[in-house]
């Protein structure tokens, strides 16, 4: 088998500078029977492209690290939660799919709300997603809010052989939207997953004030439903074994 | 297209949407079209403010006072949502919740003889209410008591009033309260908009004002519940709802045809393409061979740059006009929210009023609730026809929804549901129907 063409940076439990997102080796083993600390901060995450670009595998990737290359379309899922360490606050993030409405253009306008962070994906092997592009963003201007964070991803690097989009075109597509991050990645073979999901964090992190209280300000919005502050104990996450 | 589907929905207002979540939570393939570009048909809310200036054909562009036109999402039609309503239930059980944020509104007020009063939410308010006498106040709290302790399935509650054949006449008459409180009670707690309901059974009028004094004691403040982003944001909620558990979305779609055999659908047609399906459920304009007119409202939405005279600073409130109070049949509302609830730029305030069509001068009828919101810098009126199927879908399948009426919140919107499903699948509606199974929320774990 050939090697790789790029890394695929492997992340252990005590990441270097910008925080891990699992926990330290020993602290599985102690079986700390006191329940987690809350969230500092919520951050709701959507995610939006053209049909079959891989925004669910993105996801999938991230929060459970696993890969189903015969999932065909989305169904059954809502959104998912990860909960990550980011300047030393826990951020709890919420990472919303589009329960395959955007198969005939019909992601309804709420999906925007509320979104933080905006992952707009395309697969870099197939033209028609990159140029499907200035529709989302149409429908990210009219919708989402102002201060959302953008991230531009190239998806399936993996196909590098099959590649039809350059970096260029898509670099100069991000350029030209003010504040619009760009990079390539590979949900198969976890390339750059966890990496773009944590920088898109961070530059939402590095524009709000660092003291913002866990309920919104404003307390008189009611959300009906408590949110799960302390998600269930989960058995450690698998650890590779050397 | 050009598939088979268990169930066909057309329309994506509030009553389509629920039905269709319901339909694919329970397991059946569903295909939902609306020809409109937007989710939420008459149930939707507008935005931008550009393309409510040109639905109601008010030339030129919205003026810079009104600010960004996104930051608008006008309703169409006024509603509330009743916090321990059915609707709200829906959401619970769908967990259709986590889509949405609410806020509570924060008054209720009632029309009297020129004014408006605050409809007292507390034990205070009550006491300082000039609403009723002194001695009127004792007798409707024992009243009120025995609303609250009454249970139809225990006797032992019935104090001599039979549930089914008293009429609510004779219990005002029975606890000797006077007319003032006859008014209160039967529009500003039980929201009749008429006074028919005196001469029927006490039940029905016993069960609004338990929840009215369920849903008050929930938040306080009042017993309505309002979405962040306006009213559309519950017919899309369920939509999501729905395309989780499969059900396919198209928008922009025009319905050229609904295709029966032998009196049956089968089908519906598009851009020359056919969809079939075993069962069709749509909103009368897609079908209207099969719908009659049952009435009319008129609704005049109100840009104001300020809070309602007499209201305080409150961002959001009710306001009754009773019928008799303005020589009617049907009472007036006015449902009024503001920039607070993300449906209006900053420092504006959206007022909707709205009754039932009784003259041939509708605008005129409105009057008595305009005066009350001046200065208003923008009125967008609409009469509009209110539908009932005349196909209740036993033979045919099709399965139409009546028109969203002038009631000031979805109970009757939520019975319209109930009795579609019943008539759809042949047995009553149940809300274990629609719950969730735990693991389809979050996909994996969590």
């Amino acid at each position: 088998m050939d090697p790789p063409r790029y890394q695929i940076p492997r992340r252990t439990g005590a990441g270097a500078g910008s925080g891990s997102s699992s926990p330290a080796p020993g602290a599985s083993s102690r079986r700390r029977k006191v329940p987690p600390r809350p969230a500092d901060f919520k951050l709701q995450i959507i995610i939006i492209g053209s049909r079959g670009v891989g925004k669910t595998s993105l996801m999938e990737r991230f929060t459970d690290d696993t890969f189903c290359e015969a999932c065909k379309s989305t169904v059954g899922v809502d959104f998912k939660i990860k909960t990550v360490e980011l300047r030393g606050k826990k951020i709890r993030l919420q990472i919303w799919d589009t329960a395959g409405q955007e198969r005939f253009n019909s992601i309804t306008s709420a999906y925007y709300r509320g979104a933080k962070g905006i992952v707009l994906v395309y697969d870099i092997t197939k033209q028609e997603t990159f140029e499907d592009l200035p529709k989302w963003m149409k429908m990210i201007d009219k919708y989402a809010s102002e201060e959302a964070e953008l991230l531009l991803v190239g998806n399936k690097l993996d196909c590098e052989t099959d590649r039809i989009v350059t970096k260029q075109q898509a670099e100069r597509f991000a350029s030209r939207i003010s504040g619009m991050r760009f990079c390539e990645s590979s949900a198969k073979d976890n390339f750059n997953v966890e990496e773009i999901f944590l920088k898109l964090v961070d530059d939402i992190l590095s524009k709000m004030p660092l003291e913002i209280p866990n309920k919104d300000l404003s307390n008189s919005i009611l959300s009906l439903q408590p949110d799960l502050d302390v998600p269930p104990e989960l058995p450690p996450p698998r650890m590779r074994c050397c | 297209m050009n598939e088979e589907y268990d169930v066909i929905v057309l329309g994506t207002g509030l009553t389509e949407c629920i039905l269709s979540g319901i339909m694919s939570v329970k397991g059946k393939k569903v295909l939902h079209m609306d020809r409109n570009s937007y989710y939420g048909g008459e149930s939707a809310s507008i935005t931008p403010l550009e393309d409510l200036y040109n639905r109601f054909n008010i030339p030129g562009s919205p003026p810079e006072s009104m600010g960004k036109g996104r930051d608008w999402n006008v309703d169409l039609i006024p509603k509330f949502l009743m916090a321990n309503g059915q609707l709200v239930r829906m959401l619970l059980i769908t967990e259709v919740t986590r889509y949405l944020e609410f806020k509570v509104v924060e008054g209720s007020y009632v029309y009297k003889k020129g004014s408006i009063y605050k409809v007292p939410s507390t034990e205070t308010e009550a006491l300082a209410s000039s609403l009723m006498g002194m001695f009127e106040k004792r007798r409707f709290k024992k009243f009120l008591n025995f609303v609250t302790a009454f249970d139809p399935n225990d006797p032992k509650t019935f104090e001599g009033v039979d549930p089914n054949k008293t009429t609510m006449r004779d219990v005002y008459k029975k606890f000797d309260l006077g007319q003032d409180v006859v008014d209160f009670t039967g529009h500003s707690l039980a929201l009749y908009r008429t006074d028919e309901y005196l001469d029927q059974a006490c039940l029905e009028t016993i069960n609004k004002i338990k929840l009215y004094s369920e849903s008050l004691a929930r938040y306080g403040k009042s017993p309505y519940l309002y979405p962040l982003y306006g009213l559309g944001e519950l017919p899309q909620g369920f939509a999501r709802l729905s395309a989780i558990y499969g059900g396919i979305y198209m928008l922009n779609k025009p319905i050229e045809e609904v295709i029966f055999e032998d009196g049956k659908v089968v089908g519906v047609k598009s851009e020359g393409e056919i969809a079939r399906c075993k069962q069709l459920i749509c909103d009368p304009s897609y079908i209207m061979d099969r719908a009659k007119k049952v009435g009319q409202v008129i609704r005049i939405i109100c840009i104001l740059s300020h809070p309602i005279k007499g209201t305080g600073d409150i961002n959001s409130c009710q306001i009754i006009i009773p019928q008799n109070q303005v020589s009617r049949k049907h009472d007036i509302y006015v449902c009024m929210i503001s920039c607070a609830h993300n449906v209006a730029t900053k420092g504006k305030y959206v007022a909707i009023v709205s009754t039932a069509v009784e003259t041939s001068d509708p605008e005129k009828e409105l009057k008595p609730a305009l005066d009350l919101l001046e200065p208003i810098e923008q009125k967008f009126v609409s009469v509009s026809d209110l539908y009932a199927p005349t196909d209740l879908g036993h033979d045919s399948q099709v399965f139409i929804s009546r028109s969203y009426d002038a009631t000031t919140h979805f109970e009757t919107t939520c019975g319209d549901i109930q009795d579609i499903f019943k008539r759809m699948t042949g047995t009553d509606f149940d809300f274990g129907d629609i719950n969730r199974k735990q693991n389809d929320i979050f996909g994996d774990a969590e």
